[in-house]
């Protein structure tokens, strides 16, 4: 699904040049959960970045389902993204000014879903995760164990292929973090390819595949355990 | 999608509500002032648009000259124009001519009574010309028998009622009949030619002048004339071939002594100033600054929303990388943020729209004019508000739109939140709309300052002329052949009123034009005529209105010869070429065939405002062919009540059935100012509208400045800084742009009140401390505004936003 050649990411500013990706190569095939994991700064978000089309390489190949997009101007990323990647962050990102269920069915605007079937979906989302209850509240009014789960729910509701997660569960307490955690293996046993960037080794062993990465280089790959 | 953007704009709205208020409150004030401001410019710019060969209409303008320099201007010019341009010219299609008829009453078989305003006498080719018609009467024989009159619609009413008026005969002063063969719709409101009966001109010409003089005479001013040119005509060369003409028709000397120009008649409202015009002209140049002074109320509030979205952009960074993310295009961001703009634009244009209506008899009263403020009957203004709606959400969303829109999901969402605009086109873009409201803030106060100052100095300028407690009093409209008899007995009786100091008689007075322009020439000479001003006096009037006699002396009674002597003023002398004025006694001059002897020369007084330039000016005694318009009465106190009786019971004695007319002397003369009171009234409840909405601006820029500082000035305060350095960190800033402001201000501000003062014949020389006292209290208002927030932010305690 996912297959790199010698991605490289340089950030120039004024007068500092920083290699945050230094020819990677890795492959992810469909169905994979795979854990990125390194020290701050090592180059785990900006590969989350740019394999979530929301960050161009500065050189080095990206390939995409066979397809060659890395180089690809924004409108056609933007085209790929919104069909193919559900995107979960650590400061989960939900729009404030929309309720529970406006927040989820938002990227369902945008692929022009038909407004019944975007009822339907939502709420089957929202009942699977718990917090039908909440769906009118603002995000503000919910914990962070339940925002986190309506944007996994907003992430999915485009039933995408590849899920990127940047430290789902950077803000959540433990109990909240299995939670999610939870949530994600039962998507990845459904079928559904995971990407997840995390400090937590702990957190990391719920994927079949840990990377392990420094100053902007894939040092280690180990095998957890083997997918089905 | 739609909805879902409504959704979100509206909630947006709400949650900074503070900053959608002003937003709102902005747009709205301006809008209304744009709405009122641009119907008022519409209705002046709609003046004489009615008549469908308008664009081929001029009205002939004729200059009196002197050494090249024209000193008199009319725009009812030399009875000669028509005529003689007709003759020349084929290019001249047709032509009208009117004269005032002056002051009458009118009567129907002793039964009705009516005084009308304006009474011309008037050619049969008025139809022709212009989009009058006739409601009753044939076309065909409008005003073309003496004695005919053709009345207006309302004249009509206000005579007869429902009768029709068509072969009644009305009886003007008692002394003249005439036959009524037509009723002419009234002319709109927006006409600078209003007339409420026009006499048939053959009356005049044939009957009362009856030696064709009013059609040939050079030097005889008082009538209008308009031209209907030939389509595809070049006016301006035709102008230019009437120098010739008169040269051809009459000598050189006439040539060098008159201009005649040609008047665009459409435009002639807006930009015609002359002597004799048909009534108070509308200012084109006031109308130009009104126009730029709403419009300026309005894009300040525009700037406003741009400064204040733009600001806010950062706070909307999150939600602008959270949908590019999940699949947002830029286009469909951008019609987001547009519907926000739409949507409080719309609800500021609806508001303003109702305001507008519930203000306007308030509008009407400000402006003191009728203006048809018909919103839905006058499809210029409905297209102000279409135009007004679609700049102001164009020029208000699109912006901040695409600024928004550009952001990076990448750099916003990377902060968590904490995401600082470093665009630096957005910072410049928010100082230059600022500076641009500084500008137009301390613009329009200074200019505000120049106004009032220009007006006080005209009101308090030294006059040369007396006019406090002088009561006025009109003479009878109607008169019999013993009138003269019955002025003097009515002066002589007026002198025994014990609160009259003493009286005299003329046939005009200080604050409105002299009333007669003469061609006079020296007595025995060949030399052409000159153009003068000129009223005729009793003895007393230098002495009543206390005008200085710079030269030999006043009138007397007891000079038996002062029948035939006059009194120049200093401009009348020079014009007569006498440098001294001492040498202009004894100069014996020719007054429409009366030979006069000047024995004085007085000061070039104010006989009208300081506006004005001073005309030359001849006095001539009154006598039975010049009898007094108006008997001035200067009074030992200005309580009256007592004495008024006594005026009264005199006048119903000396001229029964006349309804007496007075008025104080002072009041009617500071009527003249009363078109600059307007305009400064206008100007600063406009300017203080459109300062008022750039504080509302500052208010929330410095809001926002201080809460997106609260981190750092809460470090500044751990570390020690004082509150006056807090509250200076904030306004720093804004302060340093007043004073850029102040810089590109003065020029400008000194070039476009320089044009307005020069329709000033004296006026107030620009000071420095004008601008300097804008600016200061730009900056005082810019500070006041400012400190609450400032100082709230300075006392803040630093641990609420370190805590975390």
């Amino acid at each position: 699904m996912i297959k790199t050649e010698n991605l490289t990411k340089v950030y120039q500013t004024d007068e500092v040049e920083t290699t945050a990706l230094n020819e990677v190569n890795i492959e992810i095939k469909e169905g994979e959960f795979v854990s990125v994991m390194g020290p701050s700064g090592c180059g785990k978000s900006t590969l989350l970045n740019v394999l979530g089309m929301i960050d161009n390489p500065t050189s080095g190949n990206y390939y995409f389902n066979g397809e060659e997009i890395g180089h690809l101007p924004e409108r056609k990323r933007s085209n790929i993204r919104k069909h193919n990647l559900g995107f979960v962050f650590q400061s989960f990102n939900l729009i404030d000014e929309l309720t529970v269920y406006e927040n989820v069915e938002l990227p369902m605007l945008y692929t022009k879903v038909p407004s019944a079937d975007r009822k339907k979906r939502v709420e089957e989302l929202l009942e699977g995760m718990n917090i039908m209850h909440r769906a009118k509240h603002f995000p503000q009014q919910l914990s962070g164990g339940q925002q986190q789960r309506v944007a996994v729910a907003r992430a999915i509701v485009n039933k995408p292929k590849l899920i990127l997660a940047d430290e789902p569960t950077g803000n959540l307490d433990s109990a909240n973090g299995d939670e999610v955690m939870k949530v994600l293996s039962e998507l990845n046993a459904t079928g559904t390819t995971i990407l997840m960037v995390t400090h937590s080794q702990y957190c990391a062993e719920f994927g079949n595949r840990i990377i392990r990465m420094l100053d902007g280089k894939v040092v280690t790959e180990n095998v957890v355990r083997q997918y089905l | 999608m739609l909805k879902n953007n409504l959704k979100i704009a509206f909630r947006h709205l709400i949650k900074d509500k503070y900053i959608s208020a002003i937003n709102f409150i902005g747009l709205v004030v301006g809008m209304v002032a744009v709405l009122f401001i641009w119907q008022y410019v519409a209705f002046e710019r709609s003046y004489d648009k009615i008549h469908e060969q308008g664009d081929r209409i001029f009205r002939v303008q004729t200059d009196r000259v002197k050494n090249g320099v024209p000193f008199m201007q009319f725009a009812s010019g030399a009875a000669c124009a028509g005529p003689v341009i007709a003759q020349n010219f084929p290019e001249v299609e047709k032509y009208v001519k009117l004269v005032e008829a002056g002051k009458a009453l009118y009567t129907y078989q002793d039964k009705v009574t009516f005084q009308p305003k304006k009474v011309y006498f008037a050619m049969p080719s008025l139809l022709d010309i212009f989009s009058f018609s006739l409601l009753e009467g044939n076309p065909e024989t409008f005003l073309n028998e003496p004695f005919t009159a053709s009345i207006s619609e309302s004249t009509a009413k206000s005579m007869f009622g429902e009768e029709n008026p068509i072969g009644k005969i009305i009886t003007r002063n008692g002394l003249n009949d005439y036959t009524i063969t037509s009723v002419i719709n009234d002319a709109p409101l927006n006409s600078h030619l209003k007339f409420d009966i026009l006499l048939s001109y053959v009356t005049y010409s044939d009957v009362f002048i009856g030696n064709g003089s009013s059609e040939t005479a050079p030097y005889w001013d008082g009538f209008l004339t308009y031209l209907l040119l030939k389509p595809n005509t070049d006016w301006k060369a035709l102008e230019s071939k009437f120098p010739d003409m008169l040269e051809r028709t009459y000598d050189k000397e006439t040539r060098e002594g008159m201009v005649f120009y040609l008047q665009p008649f459409e435009a002639i409202h807006l930009s015609s100033n002359l002597l004799n015009e048909t009534e108070t002209p509308g200012d084109g140049n006031a109308v130009q600054f009104l126009l730029i002074i709403g419009s300026l109320v309005l894009i300040i509030a525009w700037f406003n929303y741009i400064n204040l979205s733009t600001a806010r952009s950062e706070l909307r960074a999150k939600e602008v990388g959270v949908r590019k993310v999940i699949g947002s295009t830029r286009a469909s961001l951008v019609q987001q943020f547009m519907t926000e703009a739409v949507l409080i634009n719309s609800a500021a244009i609806v508001i303003a729209f109702l305001l507008a209506q519930l203000l306007k008899p308030w509008f009407i009263d400000l402006v003191e004019k009728p203006i048809p403020l018909d919103i839905w009957d006058n499809w210029s203004v409905l297209a102000t508000i279409l135009a007004v709606f679609f700049i102001g959400t164009f020029l208000t969303g699109l912006y901040p739109a695409f600024l928004l829109s550009s952001f990076k999901p990448i750099s916003v969402l990377k902060g968590g939140g904490s995401f600082r605009l470093r665009s630096a086109g957005s910072g410049w873009l928010r100082k230059g709309l600022l500076v641009f409201q500084f500008i137009a803030s301390i613009g329009l106060i200074a200019s505000t300052i120049i106004i009032y100052n220009q007006l006080n100095f005209m009101q308090n300028k030294k006059l040369g002329v007396d006019i406090d407690q002088t009561l006025v009093i009109k003479s009878p409209i109607a008169t019999d052949s013993l009138y003269s008899q019955k002025a003097k007995t009515f002066k002589k009786q007026l002198q025994n009123i014990p609160i009259v100091k003493s009286v005299s008689s003329s046939t005009s007075v200080p604050g409105q034009p002299f009333g007669m322009t003469a061609g006079v020439s020296r007595w025995g000479t060949e030399e052409g005529a000159l153009g003068f001003h000129a009223f005729a006096a009793d003895f007393n009037f230098t002495d009543v209105y206390d005008i200085e006699v710079i030269a030999g002396r006043a009138l007397s009674e007891k000079q038996k010869s002062d029948v035939n002597s006059c009194i120049l003023n200093i401009k009348a002398s020079e014009v007569f070429e006498f440098e001294n004025p001492e040498n202009a006694l004894g100069l014996e001059i020719d007054f429409w065939g009366d030979r006069f002897k000047v024995v004085g020369v007085v000061s070039n007084y104010h006989n009208e405002s300081p506006k004005s330039e001073i005309e030359p000016m001849i006095l001539r005694p009154i006598n039975e062919r010049f009898t007094p318009d108006y008997f001035s009465l200067k009074l030992n106190t200005s309580e009256i009540s007592q004495s008024i009786a006594s005026i009264e019971k005199t006048w119903a004695q000396i001229f029964p059935g006349n309804p007496l007319e007075y008025f104080f002397l002072d009041d009617h003369y500071n009527q003249q100012y009363n078109a600059e009171k307007l305009f400064g009234k206008i100007f600063s409840l406009f300017s203080g509208l459109a300062i008022f909405v750039s504080c509302l601006g500052l208010f929330a820029l410095i809001a926002f400045q201080a809460e997106r500082k609260k981190k750092e000035i809460s470090i500044r305060k751990v570390l020690g800084a004082s509150v006056a350095s807090i509250i200076g960190l904030l306004s720093r800033d804004f302060i340093r742009l007043v004073f850029l402001a102040l810089i590109i201000t003065i020029p400008l501000s000194w070039y476009f009140m320089n044009n307005w003062l020069a329709g000033f014949a004296e006026r107030i020389s620009i000071q420095w401390w004008v601008f300097a006292l804008a600016g200061l209290l730009t900056v005082g208002i810019a500070f006041l505004t400012m400190s609450f927030q400032s100082i709230k932010a300075a006392l803040a305690s630093p641990v609420d936003s370190l805590g975390s």
